[in-house]
Parts: C-alpha cells; structure tokens; sequence
C-alpha cells in the first residue's frame, strides 16, 4: 500500500514526550506525499467531510491515520463531530476533530461541547451517533466507540439543536 | 360533501382575492397612509389561504379492530355491525356543528369522541392587539409551535384544576354547584390563553412573544419544541393567580431529569408538594423520525400522567394526543380563526374545541418534540420514574448485540452538580496540529484537538 510506508516511518519517530515532533515529522510526510504522489493528494482532498464516505482508499487513510493515532495514544477515542446540516442556530465548531479520554461519558463530553460552542444554560444540544440521540450519564465514550464507531475507526457525532416550526 | 366546502372555500378566497387587490389600487393613488389596510388585507390572505390548505386534508379514518388511545385513556370500539371504519370531523367546519360526527351506537368510542373534544384547541387566530413592538396582529404562518405549546399548558391546567375525567358538555346548562364551578374554571383556563397582552392572560401570545425575546426571537419568527419560556409564563403567572401556587413547570435540558432538581423545585415554602409539570425536550433523530424510537413514543400516550407532546411534521407543528396504530392523533392550530374576547361575559367556547381528530403516521413525524407530564402528587412523579424509564429504552436490534439508549433519563441529585466540567480544559499549546502553511485547506481540517 501506497500509505503504508510512511505510516511505519512514522512510528520510527522516537518521541514520547513531545507529540508536537511527531505530527510535525508526520505532516512533513504527508505534504511530501502530495507534493511527490497526485493520487495521494487527491485522496486527501476527499478525506475532509464526508460522513459516509465509502470509497475505500479513502477509508484506507483514515484507517492509517487512525491506526497512528491510536497507536500513539491508546486511551484516547478519536472522534469527529460534525454540525446538522440543516442545523440554523448553533454555530460551526472551530475544530472537528477530537482525541477524547475514552473513560469520559457523552454527557461529560456534551458539557465539553456546551462550552465550546459558548451556549446558554437553557439552550438545546443534542448529539446524533448513527441518528440517534446519545445520552446516558453512565455511556463512556469507550463504550459508543465499540458500538458505534465508523468503518474508517473513527467515532462520528453530529451535533444539532432542535427544529422550528411554522409554514405560510 | 367534503370536496363541496373546499371548492366554497375556494371561491370564496377568489373573489376576495380580486376585491382588496382593487380597492387598495384606488386607495394608494390616494395618499400613502395604506401600509396598515395592505397589511390587514394581507392578513386576511394569509389567513384564507392558510385555511384553504387546512381543510386539504379531510377524511381520518379510525379502524375498528385496533383500540385508541387518548392521553392515558384507552377506548375500544365495541362489536359494531356496520362499515370497517368511522369517518369523523369530516371537514373544516366540522366544529362548528355536531351532526358532523357519525353517531355511533357503541359506548368506547363515543367516549373518545366526547374526551377528545374536550381538550382546548388552541389555533392561529387573527385580528387580536397588535404585537409588542412589531406589525403582528395574527400569529398565522408562523406562531404554531407556540400554540402547540399553549394545548399542552392548557391540557395540564385542565387536569390540575378540572381532572382528567372532565368533560365538556356544550348543550348543557350547569345544574349542580359542581357543573356551575366547572363551566367558570372552564373559562378561566381559556382567558389564561387570551390573545392580549395582559396580566390576566399569562399564557398568551404576546407574553409568550415577549418572553422568546430573551432568547433572540420575535414576533413572526419560528418557534421550535424547546418550551423554556413556558416555565418562565409560569413564573410570572405566579405572581398574580394563587391557582398557580400549587402547580409548577420543570424543563429538562439535555434529555435528563434531575430527580432532586425537581422535588426541590416542587416543595413550596411549608414544604407542601405543589403539582408538576414536567416537560422533556428530545431530538429523536437527525434529518428524519427514527423509527426505533415510534414505540417508546406511542405507550407514553398510555401513561395517566402524559399530557401530549408538542412537536408536529417537519415545519408544521402539531400537538399530540394519542394514537391508534402507527399513527398519532392530534390537534393542528393551523386553522385561523378571528380572536374572540375572553373578557365578554359568555364568550362563544366553539372555537376553543376541535371536533375532528386527525392523524398523522408516525414515520412523518420531525425528530424534534418535548413530551409533557403532570404529576399532581409526589406519588404520581414517582411513579412515572419507574414506569416510563424501562419504556422509553427502544428495543434492542437483532442484527446488534448491545442494548440501545433511552429517549431520556432520569438522574438521582441535582443538575448542578453533573454539570460540573469534567476536566480542565486544555491549554491551547496542547493543541497539536498537522496544518501546514504550505498546503492548503484540505490539510487544515486535519487538525486534532486532544482532550
């Protein structure tokens, strides 16, 4: 595999203590990547969104990302949080990319969420995994990753408000 | 018969439609001060139109096999020899006459004919004193949800102050001192929902408008499920009716109900328990209705302390009541109706009373609804927490072996100590990314934050 390779060297990298070393070490890789292989940059184009997204190389690099990443820090669960489509009153979040303690529970990490996105106290937040609506003070994280995480290894959430009624 | 009073409704749209186009030519060319006479005659539109589309949808058919259930009561047709199903409130103006409704021999449904409506029917109306600070005087096209939210107020008023068991009996004069107590409570609970902006009304529009304002709506915005302003209507409503000294709202946040919060919140000063009314926004689904959670949501309607839920199709609210099947039955406020005083001495109650129920199926349902409950004793909050939560938990798949999620839970203490961030959060040179300044977006959202 095309991405193997630079994955493996990835792990070469000795540098426990500072994490920035290595995603540096790995971003430099990865931009030789594009710079030298146009199917891999393609691909990491595709890579962005795309909740559903099936094609299989480009399932290939998250899985290579995600197995870097869970390598790297085994207690952690790699998450993407996306706003509803349709979604009008809350804001987009700045980052969608998470690496979350896996011993924390979805309502500790909505708290997280809630604060981030700087909500009042009696506005509504909900997360959507896999169109449902996850919310059990005693669910771990840990516990949603093994039932619910995408095939690309990553657990996905959706974040949304509630709808508004009217009609003309 | 039905199509009959669509195409009158029709004509009649019509011909209004070419009458105030003209008159408002003539008076334009006149002076500029028009903008209030467009504006009413926009209205009126508006509201025609609105009412056109309402009585699109005309037949409900009730099967004869399967029983209906109505906010916690549950009526069965009896051996009946005639056709498979009953066509009720066949038409818009069905509430306005009770010949409309199929005379049926057999008791249980005639039962749920007469409980169902008995319920307040709250809907658009036009008309009433304008809108705090706006050109509102009708709440057609976009006040739906707030009606929705007024019917379920309404319904939990009922039962605190009439009971469960009350029926309205429009062709009766009170005999008893009961009856007579019962036609002015009646009536008291209506002018609660008054459209005027008065203290006397603390449900009404204009104070439920004013509230939204703290959250950033106004008049002619859209309103979804999320029904804080009702605890607080009934926080202002405290101050000037003893009625609601012994009754209070909790909303939950976050699909959780905090079982200290609300025995806090329902022990009044002497440490009596006041009556509750538990409201629980949830969002059952992203883009569409799950269809994993229609069971959990159709035995609520089989709880004695459900009084509805406020939600609707996508855009369209509805109020929920019960249902037969897969299908829920409700009350739409989609009908707009002039205002009518509350005030005069025995104000016409016709319109305040639906008499066709509709269905609509499940599975058109929009995701997001908050689901309602009063609990006039300690025992009945009880009670609910250990029947409903093994209810709302959907059932487990085949194809999956972990066990699904609740619609919402209940939490022994209190919210504020949850909510307690669970971790610092990190500093922001914690943050690591993989973004390089040479390659563009795409590699930006490769950034990772590590919690």
């Amino acid at each position: 595999m095309y991405l193997s390779d630079p994955c493996d060297q990835l792990f070469a990298f000795k540098c426990e203590n500072n994490n920035r070393c290595l995603f540096r070490a790995m971003n430099g890789k990865i931009t030789d990547f594009n710079s030298n292989n146009h199917r891999c940059g393609a691909k990491k184009t595709v890579l962005d969104d795309k909740m559903e997204e099936t094609s299989c190389g480009v399932r290939e690099v998250r899985n290579e990302e995600v197995l870097a990443l869970r390598n790297k820090f085994p207690t952690k669960i790699p998450i993407i949080i996306k706003r509803f489509s349709k979604e009008m009153q809350l804001p987009h979040l700045d980052k969608c990319k998470f690496l979350v303690p896996q011993e924390i529970t979805m309502s500790q990490f909505q708290t997280i969420i809630r604060n981030r996105l700087q909500m009042g106290p009696n506005q509504a937040l909900y997360l959507l995994v896999n169109n449902r609506s996850m919310l059990s003070l005693s669910l771990t994280l840990a516990e949603a990753y093994s039932e619910y995480a995408g095939a690309d290894g990553f657990l996905y959430i959706t974040y949304a408000s509630q709808e508004v009624f009217g009609s003309a | 018969m039905n199509t009959q009073v669509v195409s009158r409704e029709r004509s009649i749209f019509l011909s209004k439609l070419n009458f105030p186009s003209n008159s408002s030519d003539h008076r334009s060319q006149e002076d500029g001060n028009n903008s209030d006479v467009e504006g009413k005659v926009k209205n009126r539109l508006l509201s025609m139109w609105n009412n056109v589309k309402y009585g699109m949808k005309l037949k409900t058919n009730f099967s004869k096999e399967s029983p209906v259930w109505l906010l916690g009561r549950c009526y069965r047709r009896i051996e009946s020899p005639s056709s498979d199903s009953t066509e009720l409130g066949t038409d818009v103006a069905a509430f306005q006459s009770q010949s409309e409704i199929v005379n049926n021999d057999d008791e249980g449904f005639e039962g749920f004919k007469k409980d169902f409506i008995s319920r307040l029917w709250l809907t658009y109306r036009r008309e009433f004193p304008i809108l705090n600070g706006s050109n509102y005087s009708s709440d057609c096209g976009w006040g739906c949800m707030l009606r929705s939210g007024q019917m379920l107020i309404a319904q939990a008023l009922v039962c605190h102050i009439l009971g469960r068991d009350w029926r309205w009996h429009p062709d009766q004069q009170p005999k008893t001192r009961e009856s007579f107590v019962e036609v002015v409570n009646h009536r008291k609970i209506i002018k609660w929902f008054g459209d005027k902006p008065s203290r006397n009304s603390p449900f009404s529009i204009h104070t439920l408008v004013t509230l939204g304002e703290a959250s950033g709506k106004k008049a002619g915005d859209w309103y979804g499920p999320d029904v804080d302003y009702f605890s607080q209507a009934f926080k202002l409503a405290s101050q000037d009716n003893y009625e609601f000294d012994s009754l209070t709202v909790c909303v939950a946040q976050d699909c959780a109900v905090y079982i200290k919060d609300v025995l806090e919140e329902c022990t009044d000063k002497n440490g009596k328990w006041k009556s509750l009314i538990l409201l629980i926004p949830v969002r059952l689904g992203a883009d569409k209705f799950n269809s994993i959670y229609a069971p959990c949501l159709t035995t609520l309607f089989s709880l004695k302390q459900c009084i509805g839920i406020i939600g609707g199709r996508p855009k369209h609210s509805l109020y929920f009541v019960g249902y037969q099947e897969d299908k829920l039955i409700h009350l739409d406020p989609h009908y707009c109706q002039e205002v009518v005083d509350v005030w005069a001495l025995d104000f016409p109650l016709t319109s305040f009373h639906c008499r066709s129920p509709r269905k609509i199926h499940l599975s058109k349902m929009d995701p997001s609804c908050c689901i309602g409950f009063y609990c006039a004793t300690k025992e009945d909050f009880f009670n609910l927490i250990e029947t409903v939560q093994p209810l709302v938990i959907p059932p487990a798949r085949s194809d999956s072996p972990g066990s699904e999620y609740p619609m919402f839970i209940f939490c022994d203490g209190y919210s504020r100590d949850a909510q307690l961030s669970p971790k610092k959060m990190p500093p922001s040179e914690l943050e690591y990314s993989m973004d390089s300044s040479t390659d563009g977006d795409d590699m930006g959202t490769e950034a990772f934050e590590i919690l």
